[in-house]
């Protein structure tokens, strides 16, 4: 009987004490958290991927609430989370989600190949050699480093072509940077055209080399109402300001190169 | 002093608490991937062996041996390291921020991490230990074994990360692999402090 009293009363004592310790302690000794930066980091999407350019959600949670950053600047939360954040500080943001586009239709079908490629299965070690596999020095590779940087599965390889799935994306720019080629850009989404090449070959030469390339013909530059498009270095370039989207370009274009 | 070098070096290297007794695997496979932050846990577990040592070792003398409920031991070690764990956490926090920041996340991951435990009971087990002073040294000793497999195994950890590994292995199956040959390796130790130190 006294062991199983003893036994009873020591643990109890033990759990007191140090309950009782641990109560006291943290009443008296505890950091004040600012409630600002609490609240301001519970909206958060809490990916830490630096994409805000600080270090982690923690980081950008503490820059907002001493007023030293936009409160639009995370780019996986998207407008969700500049909304939630623009009610919570009092202040209206303007933000439109930012999505990776790979700015190249180099598939296995259009694309030609230099030679057989046998290394490692990874576009940044193929980029070493010859510049690429491919006839285009300029246009994805194919191996898919940025599906393998992905961190939310939002790219496939189609055909020997990176895809983005536009619902996953989050904009985090984590392909672009793995991107030996800088193929990867990441945009403002629209539904303004975009010119999917980035070859800055000579029109023959871009055609020798893939079916889709831009071959810097001018015809869209031509038809564009509104002057957005310039060609320099035989690459089209719209500029998104000026674009109405009135299409003409895409309807126009002879290598189907504008999207 | 020879018999403290004894035990120091015995926790280290003969009796290694992940490498010879397989305790503390969590955080050796959980967070071994990379050097700073094998060395922050290593460190992290040292200090909370050593004070965990200091409170539990009393305990056991002063109140559960007395009152004959031994027994009871690892309920009220699991509780003692806990509550201290906690303690020390919310200390380190309100006076010294920069380790609290480097140690942070680890510190509760420890709270009732296998090799603290083990290290407070098997102190009473081993009968080279005959006092506090002695406890305190198999703690350190303790503590930096498991360091030093830390930092050993993540060396490891980022040539496998460099190296081509069979898809079937790839992960936690050549982690695995891996650990039970360094393990290996560490038999290579057996024998040595007691012909060494005669203890």
């Amino acid at each position: 009987m006294e062991l199983i009293l003893n036994a009873v009363l020591v643990l109890s004592v033990l759990g007191l004490l140090f309950g009782g310790l641990l109560a006291v302690v943290s009443k008296y000794l505890a950091v004040k958290e600012d409630q600002k930066e609490a609240a301001v980091r519970e909206c958060l999407p809490g990916a830490n991927c630096g994409a805000c350019g600080y270090t982690g959600c923690d980081g950008y949670a503490a820059a907002i609430s001493k007023g030293e950053a936009e409160p639009n600047l995370c780019i996986p939360g998207g407008v969700e989370t500049a909304e939630k954040l623009g009610k919570l500080l009092g202040v209206t943001v303007s933000s439109t989600p930012k999505k990776a586009v790979v700015l190249c239709r180099g598939n296995a079908g259009n694309a030609k190949i230099k030679f057989d490629y046998e290394g490692p299965r990874s576009c940044a070690a193929a980029a070493y050699i010859q510049n690429g596999q491919k006839v285009c020095a300029y246009g994805c590779l194919g191996f898919g480093d940025c599906q393998k940087a992905c961190p939310f599965g939002a790219i496939d390889l189609n055909n020997g072509l990176a895809t983005v799935d536009q619902n996953l994306c989050t904009g985090c720019g984590a392909c672009a940077k793995v991107c030996p080629k800088g193929v990867i850009e990441i945009l403002p989404q629209s539904e303004k055209p975009t010119v999917l090449c980035r070859s800055l070959d000579r029109g023959p030469d871009a055609k020798r080399g893939c079916a889709a390339a831009c071959i810097g013909c001018g015809l869209c530059a031509k038809n564009c109402e509104s002057g957005a498009i310039v060609v320099e270095n035989f690459l089209a370039k719209i500029n998104k300001d000026l674009c109405t989207n009135c299409k003409k370009c895409v309807d126009v274009c002879p290598m189907k190169c504008i999207k | 002093m020879l018999k403290i070098t004894a035990i120091i070096l015995a926790g280290i290297l003969t009796n290694n608490m992940v490498l010879s007794k397989f305790l503390g695997i969590c955080p050796f496979l959980g967070v071994s991937k990379k050097y700073n932050t094998a060395f922050a846990m290593g460190v992290a577990v040292t200090l909370v062996m050593l004070v965990a040592t200091a409170v539990t070792y009393p305990l056991y003398t002063l109140v559960l041996l007395p009152l004959k409920i031994e027994y009871l031991q690892t309920i009220a070690f699991i509780l003692v390291i806990a509550a201290l764990v906690q303690l020390i956490e919310i200390l380190l926090k309100r006076f010294l921020p920069p380790i609290y920041k480097a140690l942070g996340i680890y510190l509760p991951l420890i709270t009732t991490n296998c090799a603290v435990l083990g290290i407070t009971l098997l102190n009473f087990t081993d009968t080279k230990i005959t006092s506090f002073g002695l406890a305190l040294c198999n703690a350190l000793g303790g503590g930096l074994g498991f360091l030093l497999a830390m930092m050993l195994f993540a060396g490891v950890r980022t040539r496998i990360e460099k190296s081509d590994v069979p898809p079937f292995l790839q992960g936690l199956p050549i982690t695995l692999i891996s650990a039970a040959i360094v393990s290996l390796s560490f038999l290579g130790f057996a024998g040595l402090i007691e012909n060494l130190t005669g203890f």
